[in-house]
């Protein structure tokens, strides 16, 4: 047998454990069995065999197929008596998407469209797997919102990590940030390993969050996992395959609210416009005289040196934050936002922008709640609160609420500013699109008119969600008031 | 340390080499100077508003990367605090209230300026300058600057770019000599502290009559399996430790791009000088209480300086934590403690020690390392050169351990005299 290096059928014996976010893998007689050596690295600094943890149960997998026994002192996770308590029963994508998970043996991810229940996928994997486990998600605000919900699905404790929280139960909550810095100590506490909103994972730190937990089971959770740099495959192989992809398409109108998205160019006035021209102007003569191609990677820290270096480069850079500045959230883009506000007074409306600066501005001009990565906790908290429930109806913020954010009130949102990302475009979007009844989801999309938002807005809006829906592309100070809201 | 967009750096082949200052250069000297004096003086300015004054700092020097650079080294030492005691969430409180009834009975004015100037006017008067959200960190207020110097603000800018550098690598090798082997057990502590491992061997002097020199490969734990930056930060915490010493050279490669390494090659020639002033600063808290605690207590026992560097057969350089010496017997032992993050070496450190490898070499395990292992739980039980704790060996079982220890490896007669 390959497995056995002593004498005839001397069985080979190894121990594991977890150390520093990595196992150790001790054969008893010394020699590691060949069927494992792909998986082992022999570290000197220690004298012994080390494997990543995320490899656990790969090993097990192998030892168990090999005949190999194994002292297992890695795993420090439990069994756990899960039961969901919730008036909802599984719908069906969620039982496909279940099933489809479990199949392969509860490791991969699940594509599945903002607003369509990952939450209760999650909660539903849980029950199932039975094991202590750990969720990790992007933001503070998604972090507090699934330990709320886990504690009501499961009537039970949920441990936090991040946002000032350290707290580490059967079942914990960590951001991607908190989860990095602690994996390489509770690594081996947790069965089951939730990736929320997955597409961050595939970031050269984000992954160790998933490389250091042995959990032999994981699912990933996106509602656009793609990614155009290759993190797919490292999300695959940390994660597991995309195991169901269900399209927004399939949802809406039952799971999902109908929606129809508006682009809306806005005209800037003639004297924003002859000073969006100047910058611009001195901006753009600079980057063609020093030949910087923005097509090409590194373009950007090109100009950032030779705007600090190169004469007129002050000017240059100077201008190209104005220029932006007009196009993000100059008076006509206050103007159209306000105009939007007045004309929906029963509706609960979240407002997006690009940058910290622009969603500061109009809290400032509009005397309105702002939530940014700068609010604190307590203030956080309350502003969603209470938008969700009716007594704030409008929320400002610039990228934090892009993702996961449960406000299923919210039924218009106004992208003021945004980045040329499909991604952040459908997340917002996203964000109005939980159903309620009789709810009428409306995206508007602000574009300032003869700027460089034109090519951003169409960039960003290459997307099935975007696909079979009519834009009104009369500029908001021509829509008649009454017919804000269109039809598909 | 210093943001990306700082660093200041050139790359010629596979090297990459920082740009360090002359920290005796007149005009940089000067710069730092009016720097610090600008800071003094700002004491209770708003951020946003020192910024302003710096920006004509900055905007008079040349190379503004350098500027901002030896600004953020000092911003860094610099505390900041809301002035006041405007209850800014409260006030927002109410104003956002009135905002949100204007917004739900569609009573907002067609002009959009109205609305602050007429409609809210009066809650907003509450707001210093008017501002809702005049408590964001740019309105923060200057509230100390650490005292600093001229030539130590420079010094301190060139070691924050290496080690803003350091952010971006998996290792460092660094080569050491010429110092008595306590400071390289002060740089062995460090490493500890920062959870790093390190493969240490000695180098024999290229000719005869050399001084022998030591090599150190310094990485985390997992860094084996990938060559993450991961531990960057760790490195770059530790690295300053390295600079105290009077001869040695660090070698770390850089990845500040995917795909992109390039070879950082700095030694003690590049003037760069540890800001650890006191060694002791960044030791765990635990250490130095247990130091001090210990030189209370303790009759017999007394912690030396001297060396606790033992080389294993096969080259390999370790160091204990605590060296002891018995006051009346002269005899010392070396203790190394055990935590959980490097749990991995214990039984082969046992195995040295029960090959004879090891003489008056002591251990002292947390419990938690041995929670899932009987068997290396009741042997490390029935060592008498093994002391298991909980969290930190308390100094009295420490006491008692070194007696037992001591009592258990002397002769009879010296035994009856130490008694008395």
């Amino acid at each position: 047998m390959e497995m056995t290096s002593g004498g005839e059928g001397e069985k080979k014996r190894i121990r594991l454990e977890f150390v520093s976010g990595t196992l150790t893998v001790t054969p008893e007689d010394g020699n590691m069995p060949p069927v494992l050596s792909h998986l082992t690295v022999k570290d000197e600094r220690i004298s012994a065999y080390r494997a990543a943890a995320n490899d656990y149960a790969a090993i097990l997998r192998i030892c168990g197929a090999c005949d190999i026994e194994v002292k297992d002192l890695a795993r420090d996770y439990k069994i756990l008596e899960l039961n969901i308590h919730s008036p909802h029963t599984p719908r069906a994508h969620q039982q496909k998407a279940l099933e489809s998970w479990k199949k392969n043996k509860g490791r991969g991810i699940v594509a599945m469209p903002t607003g369509s229940g990952k939450t209760f996928l999650a909660a539903l994997a849980m029950a199932s797997i039975k094991r202590s486990t750990i969720v990790i998600v992007p933001t503070i605000d998604l972090l507090l919102q699934w330990e709320k919900n886990l504690r009501e699905f499961f009537r039970m404790d949920v441990g936090m990590l991040g946002g000032g929280s350290h707290d580490i139960k059967d079942i914990t909550v960590s951001t991607y940030d908190s989860a990095v810095l602690n994996m390489e100590f509770m690594g081996n506490r947790f069965g089951l390993a939730i990736y929320d909103e997955c597409h961050h994972l595939p970031g050269e730190v984000n992954r160790k969050s998933a490389s250091m937990c042995l959990a032999p089971y994981r699912l990933g959770l996106s509602a656009t996992p793609e990614r155009e740099d290759g993190g797919f495959e490292i999300m695959e192989k940390l994660l597991g395959p995309l195991v169901c992809r269900i399209h927004i398409h399939e949802l809406e109108g039952s799971v999902l609210s109908p929606y129809i998205t508006r682009r809306i160019p806005v005209i800037l006035s003639a004297e924003e416009q002859e000073r969006y021209t100047q910058a611009r102007q001195k901006y753009i003569s600079f980057v063609r005289r020093h030949n910087i191609d923005f097509s090409m990677k590194d373009a950007w820290s090109s100009f950032i040196i030779l705007a600090a270096r190169a004469p007129g480069g002050r000017e240059a850079l100077k201008g190209y934050l104005e220029q932006r500045s007009i196009a993000r959230y100059g008076k006509s883009k206050l103007e159209a936002v306000w105009k939007i506000l007045r004309n929906n007074p029963g509706e609960r409306i979240i407002v997006f922008t690009a940058d910290n600066d622009a969603a500061y501005a109009m809290g400032e001009c509009f005397c309105l709640p702002v939530i940014t990565h700068r609010t604190k906790a307590a203030e956080r908290k309350e502003f969603l609160e209470r938008f969700r429930s009716g007594e704030y109806p409008v929320l400002l913020t610039s990228k934090v609420l892009n993702e996961g954010v449960d406000v299923p009130e919210a039924s218009i949102g106004i992208v003021v500013s945004g980045s040329g990302s499909t991604r952040e475009h459908v997340q917002r979007l996203g964000r109005i699109l939980r159903a309620k009844e009789g709810k009428q989801a409306v995206l508007y999309e602000l574009v300032s008119d003869g700027t460089s938002e034109m090519s951003v807005s169409f960039r960003r809006r290459q997307h099935r969600a975007y696909g079979n829906y009519q834009y009104n592309e009369a500029p908001v100070k021509e829509l008649p008031e009454e017919t804000q809201t269109g039809e598909r | 340390m210093l943001t990306k967009d700082l660093l200041r750096y050139h790359i010629a082949g596979k090297r990459i080499k920082p740009d360090l200052i002359d920290v005796k250069d007149s005009r940089l000297l000067y710069f730092a100077e009016r720097l610090i004096s600008l800071y003094e003086e700002s004491i209770s300015l708003r951020r946003k508003e020192l910024d302003e004054l710096l920006k004509v700092e900055i905007n008079s020097k040349r190379d503004q990367k350098l500027a901002k650079g030896i600004v953020k080294v000092l911003d860094d030492r610099s505390e900041y605090s809301l002035a006041g005691e405007t209850p800014f969430p409260a006030l927002r409180e109410k104003l956002f209230a009135l905002s949100a009834e204007m917004i739900r009975n569609g009573k907002l004015p067609e002009n959009m300026e109205k609305f602050r100037t007429e409609s809210l006017a009066n809650v907003l008067a509450g707001f210093p300058r008017g501002e809702v959200y005049g408590d964001l960190p740019e309105n923060e207020c200057l509230l100390r600057v650490r005292k600093t110097f001229p030539e130590e603000l420079l010094e301190r800018y060139n070691m924050e770019l290496v080690r803003s550098l350091l952010l971006y690598s998996s290792r460092m090798e660094i080569t050491a000599g010429g110092g008595e082997v306590q400071e390289l057990r002060r740089v062995f502590k460090y490493l500890k502290f920062f959870r790093l491992l390190c493969r240490a061997s000695s180098l024999p002097g290229k000719k005869k009559g050399d001084e022998e020199k030591f090599s150190f490969v310094i990485d985390g734990p997992a860094a084996i399996l990938d060559n993450s930056v991961k531990y960057g930060l760790l490195l770059a915490g530790f690295f300053p430790a390295v600079c105290r010493l009077p001869e040695w050279e660090m070698r770390s490669e850089i990845t500040l791009a995917e795909g992109k390494s390039h070879l950082l090659k700095i030694d003690h020639t590049s003037g760069l000088k540890c800001h650890f002033e006191n060694m002791g600063a960044y030791i765990p808290e635990e250490i130095r209480l247990f130091a001090e605690y210990f030189r209370e207590k303790s009759l017999f026992w007394h912690l030396t300086e001297r060396s606790a560097f033992r080389k294993l057969p096969g080259g390999e350089n370790i160091f204990a934590d605590f060296t002891f010496e018995h006051s009346v017997t002269g005899r010392t032992f070396d203790l190394e403690i055990f935590h959980l993050w490097h749990k991995s070496r214990i039984e082969e450190r046992l195995k040295s020690m029960e090959k004879g490898e090891l003489k008056d070499y002591l251990l002292a395990v947390e419990k938690g390392c041995v929670k899932k292992d009987p068997v290396l739980s009741e042997k490390l039980s029935s060592s008498p050169s093994v002391l298991l704790f909980s969290n930190f060996p308390g100094v009295e079982n420490v006491c008692k351990f070194l007696d037992k220890a001591s009592a258990d490896f002397l002769p009879e007669q010296k035994k009856k005299k130490h008694r008395k």
